[in-house]
């Protein structure tokens, strides 16, 4: 191995030394004031807004989304199909 | 446990020994074996840029007291979810090499057939996982990484043997195929997750950094000290460095093998299951999630098969190679959407720490790229 190589392996290692140094020393204050740093998501977007119910494809948001014409429809739809099943477990093969 | 104690052996040094796994001892036994004194040196190298990452992920906690994950999640969807998935992936390689590869190893040393002790690892990893509702995690974490040490061990009470032997470089012309492989096992991206996980010390990062530059140098000076002749590289004679010492090695080196590859599934294990409950918060849908779950092991899988298909199931550590050198490739999609984070903070509030880091992980980004192109380039002349 010549003298060039570990020259420039040393000064590769110097180098990757370096920001972990500066990380090291710029850091040791502890944490930053949090009033300091602009924040950017005062504005409420589509990233903002909490991700497991504020997404229009959740199902409570659907819910609530729903117009009373459509919620008895449903209901009613939900009651059918309990009448059906109870015609099924008595055993009539024709449904009413 | 001492205060100072607690804070050495902290989540840093935590991500930094569950990162060593069967990429890391295949790769180093090669780089020592064909470099020589280079491949020590590289070693160092290669290593010194994890610890970097390490930090960068702290620093987002130091200044906007959020983890990044969080702070991904909320500057861009796109950006957070490229990030999950470049590591779900390279998490998924990493498992699959670290199953087959310890099989092999134990089928060389015990005997039998190798799918066995694959199906009795996968139990085991099965098992050890779902012992993880305790509160016991982090000592069996200790325990581990100290099985880990065993190669600094064998290292200094072998010495005396190894001095008769010349330092000296080997006159070999470096492979960006073995760089990108090298990358790819230094950086274990899963380990990552493991960092984000923790408090906001340095010291347990600079331990992590240290005692793995140790533990690469060893290996890589007993598959040196060997001489072994390298024309056919197979995993058994990454096993055969350690057949010519003294009786106890060979099982002490299996331990070490063992220890390490447990703690890197079960932390494996571990951040799937962080990311998995990630993407399912953003992604809404099970039914996409699963599509997208699928698409990324089929993907991940589709490079080891090719390999094992075309080697005939002979060239074990030709394919680990490829299969780290996969696993480096991916890795630099996610140093990239690091460097995303970082540039967005940055232009947001100017910060001299956020600035600086931008820079730099630009840098490293380009080198990363720039590797991986190369050793595309080289793997695909070959074939």
């Amino acid at each position: 191995m010549s003298i060039f190589s570990i020259i420039l392996i040393s000064v590769y290692i110097g180098l990757s030394l370096l920001p972990i140094i500066y990380n090291h020393i710029m850091t040791r204050g502890g944490v930053v004031k949090e009033e300091n740093v602009k924040n950017i998501f005062d504005k409420p977007n589509k990233y903002n807004s909490p991700p497991l119910f504020g997404n229009n494809r959740s199902l409570i948001v659907f819910l609530n989304n729903l117009s009373e014409d459509q919620i008895n429809y449903i209901l009613s739809q939900l009651k059918n199909f309990s009448t059906i099943k109870e015609q099924l477990s008595s055993g009539n093969k024709k449904l009413n | 446990m001492s205060d100072y104690l607690r804070r050495i052996l902290g989540h840093g040094f935590l991500a930094a020994i569950s990162g060593i796994e069967i990429t890391n001892i295949v790769v180093f036994t090669k780089l020592g074996a064909v470099y020589g004194v280079l491949g020590f040196l590289l070693t160092v190298i290669f290593v010194l840029p994890i610890a970097y990452l390490q930090q960068l992920i702290i620093i987002p906690r130091k200044i906007y007291g959020r983890s990044l994950l969080d702070e991904l999640q909320l500057t861009s969807q796109r950006n957070y979810k490229l990030y999950l998935y470049t590591i779900y992936l390279s998490s998924i390689l990493t498992l699959i090499i670290n199953i087959i590869g310890i099989s092999i190893i134990f089928s060389i040393i015990i005997g039998s057939k190798w799918i066995y002790y694959a199906l009795l690892f996968i139990v085991l990893i099965w098992i050890l996982d779902s012992m993880w509702k305790s509160k016991k995690i982090d000592k069996f974490f200790l325990i581990l990484s100290m099985v880990l040490m065993i190669y600094i061990i064998l290292f200094i009470f072998e010495l005396p043997f190894l001095s008769t032997i010349g330092i000296e470089g080997l006159s070999e012309k470096i492979s960006y195929i073995d760089l990108l492989a090298l990358w790819g096992a230094a950086a274990a991206p899963y380990s990552l997750i493991i960092q984000d996980l923790g408090d906001e010390d340095y010291t347990s990062i600079y331990a992590g950094a240290l005692s793995s530059i140790f533990i690469g140098i060893s290996i890589a000076f007993v598959a040196y000290a060997s001489m072994y002749p390298l024309s056919r590289f197979n995993i058994v004679h990454t096993l055969q460095p350690f057949y010519r010492f003294s009786g106890y090695v060979v099982p002490v080196y299996a331990l070490g093998v063992f220890g390490s590859v447990v703690l890197a599934s079960i932390s494996i294990v571990l951040t799937l299951k962080i990311i998995l409950r990630r993407l399912r918060v953003s992604i809404v849908s099970d039914t996409d999630l699963i599509e997208h779950l699928l698409l990324a092991l089929i993907i991940s899988t589709i490079p080891l098969i090719i390999f094992f298909k075309v080697n005939d199931l002979m060239l074990y550590t030709e394919a680990i190679i490829y299969g780290s050198m996969m696993i480096g490739f991916i890795f630099s999609i996610t140093i990239l959407s690091l460097f995303m984070y970082y540039l967005y903070r940055s232009i947001n509030d100017r910060k001299p720490i956020l600035v600086f880091n931008t820079v730099f992980l630009g840098f490293l980004t380009i080198i990363s790229m720039v590797l991986s192109i190369n050793a595309f380039i080289e793997a695909f002349h070959g074939l």
